[in-house]
């Protein structure tokens, strides 16, 4: 059994943001880097799961020296081989499109994502791949359950305010995996070092089938501008010594109740 | 095509969810301002209190896939009943809340309409006839105004639901149009059953709640934010990263994932203010903020805010809180 990861870098710091004259990309500077924290969940529980049943993982990404990097301390955790598309393509669809193209041809048998990337928080792109292969989708995944001998997967899913909902769901099938799904574990420096030794596998959307034309297709939104955002409330900061605040607080938190 | 709005009313399968009454006036004002109408999409087993409460809604109509087998939410079916309601109402937008439900069942339907998406929205508005989407990029550094490309229909989920102007007083209860459900030709997913968490104390009751974030830094720090909710008579609660670390039991997680809560005083410490979070408490009638990040989404949304180092001051509050305490202020509620 084949499991796929799909692993997203996002910017640790992002500022200086600005927008390109075709509305289609943002740029900035960030400090880092860093393994978009469901994704990360997402990767754990594949690689709970390959101790368990002997399945492989594969880890995916996109983008260019940062996904790199991620794919690197995939590997460092646990993941047998890793992907990075060439590409900087920023909408879900796009991002969705060249990622189905890639599960296909590692012929996984279960997609993990996670359930939301913490920089643009759109929460598509697992919907649009599921779609995009014809396979089943469930959102918010809290628990799996996987049988080397069995053809569906047993999870446990938020439906909110509380509600769970336990599916059997056949495969192939993506999961967006919420975050506590398990245990995040953790990779040493020197097995990092040694990851970063291995190859990765890098693709090109030529490479998936894609033209740079079929991919603009795949882009249905324009950003018109960016702005700074609009507080919907903006506090009172408070300041003095922490016994003058402390006493304020508490007056206030008095007349309230 | 025409330009009305197509909204999905989610529901639990006895009551409406999340402000629906508000999503529809959303959706009122945007199909006035593009000159169609609001038509609202119900799919599940509809018995009496749902179809009462769905017809005090002010939508112009209502196309409804009522079916037994729709008793539980089941993603493939409720997928393919919408498909129907689309061919029925052949909408210019469609709105879902941006809940679990509908991020799962909005991208499903937009790839099959080949139509364009965009998600969790803060605002929509008509400009010239056109709709666009105002939503948060790059951890909400910056907000962008984005604006579908490509053939209707246009596809949101929202966050939330700012309503400009209120629109005229429906004329009366929705007309209704009942279509049967087509069953998909496979299906893939099978309910296995439907849970509520078990809980031991239901913190959307408390008045007061101290609630922890992960910028607490360490499980040990808990014991200075329970330690502050004793003195305040306040109730424990947390974010999702202090649930997700097993620091808290999950039933004390407030969010979109949790519950939602709206008591006289929340106070937040350590907790950075993500939408999700902030779904769940926003209501509150007072909000403190206690954060060393003093870029925190959560003083957003605070009434007050402190920028500092929670550990050593917290201790400072907690005393406080009991000075006020014996000198018979009555800070504690409980006492009051």
């Amino acid at each position: 059994m084949r499991l796929a990861v799909c692993c997203k870098g996002i910017p640790d710091e992002p500022r200086n943001v600005s927008l390109s004259t075709d509305g289609t990309r943002l740029s900035f500077e960030t400090g880092s880097f860093i393994l978009n924290e469901s994704d990360e969940y997402a990767l754990d529980e594949a690689i709970k799961w390959k101790k368990k049943i002997a399945a492989e993982v594969t880890a995916f990404a996109l983008g260019g020296l940062e996904a790199q990097e991620i794919l690197y301390l995939a590997l460092a955790k646990g993941a047998d081989d890793a992907v990075r598309i060439d590409s900087m393509a920023g909408s879900p669809l796009e991002v969705a499109a060249l990622l189905g193209k890639a599960v296909e041809r590692k012929r996984a048998d279960l997609v993990l994502v996670g359930v939301q990337s913490a920089d643009h928080m759109a929460s598509l792109v697992g919907g649009l791949l599921a779609e995009s292969l014809g396979w089943p989708f469930v959102f918010a995944v809290t628990s799996l359950e996987i049988a080397v001998d069995r053809p569906t997967v047993i999870v446990q899913r938020e439906l909110g305010e509380g509600r769970l909902q336990r599916l059997e769901v056949d495969l192939p099938s993506v999961l967006a995996v919420q975050t506590g799904i398990c245990p995040l574990t953790y990779a040493p420096p020197a097995r990092r070092l040694r990851a970063r030794q291995r190859a990765l596998e890098v693709l090109d959307p030529e490479q998936l089938g894609f033209s740079p034309e079929l991919l603009e297709r795949c882009r249905r939104e324009r950003i018109e501008e960016i702005m700074p955002p609009v507080m919907a409330r903006s506090a009172t900061m408070l300041q003095g010594s922490p016994q003058e605040v402390a006493a304020l607080l508490v007056d206030r938190i008095r007349a309230a109740t | 095509m025409n330009l009305n709005v197509l909204l999905y009313l989610e529901h639990d399968g006895a009551r409406l969810q999340g402000e629906m009454a508000r999503l529809v006036d959303k959706g009122n004002e945007l199909a006035r301002e593009l000159g169609g109408f609001t038509v609202g999409a119900l799919v599940g087993d509809i018995g009496e209190q749902l179809s009462g409460e769905v017809r005090g809604l002010k939508c112009k109509e209502i196309v409804a896939v009522s079916d037994p087998s729709l008793g539980e939410y089941q993603p493939e079916l409720f997928r393919s009943a919408l498909e129907s309601i689309l061919d029925e109402a052949a909408p210019h937008v469609v709105l879902f809340r941006h809940s679990y439900v509908g991020m799962e069942l909005a991208p499903a339907l937009a790839y099959r309409r080949k139509a364009p998406i965009i998600s969790n929205c803060l605002d929509l508005a008509v400009t010239d006839s056109r709709i666009e989407a105002v939503r948060p990029y790059l951890r909400e550094v910056c907000w962008g105004r984005v604006s579908p490309q490509g053939k209707p229909p246009y596809f949101f989920t929202l966050q939330r639901f700012p309503v400009r102007a209120e629109g005229p007083a429906g004329n009366g209860p929705p007309r209704v149009t009942e279509i049967r459900l087509k069953s998909p030709a496979v299906v893939r997913i099978r309910c296995r059953g439907i849970a509520h968490r078990v809980e031991s104390e239901d913190i959307s009751k408390a008045e007061r709640i101290v609630a922890a974030g992960r910028g607490i830094g360490a499980q040990a720090n808990l014991k200075i934010v329970q330690e502050l909710a004793e003195a305040l008579g306040a109730t424990v609660a947390c974010s999702r990263p202090i649930a997700d670390l097993g620091w808290l039991p999950v039933e004390r997680q407030v969010g979109i994932s949790g519950k939602t809560v709206s008591p006289k005083v929340y106070v937040a410490c350590g907790i950075s203010g993500e939408s999700q979070h902030v779904a769940g408490m926003k209501d509150s009638s007072l909000i403190i903020a206690i954060n060393s990040d003093p870029r925190a989404r959560i003083f957003r949304v605070a009434h007050y805010g402190v920028v500092t180092d929670l550990v050593s001051f917290l201790p400072v509050l907690t005393n406080a809180a009991l000075q006020a305490k014996r000198s018979g202020q009555g800070v504690d509620s409980r006492e009051a």
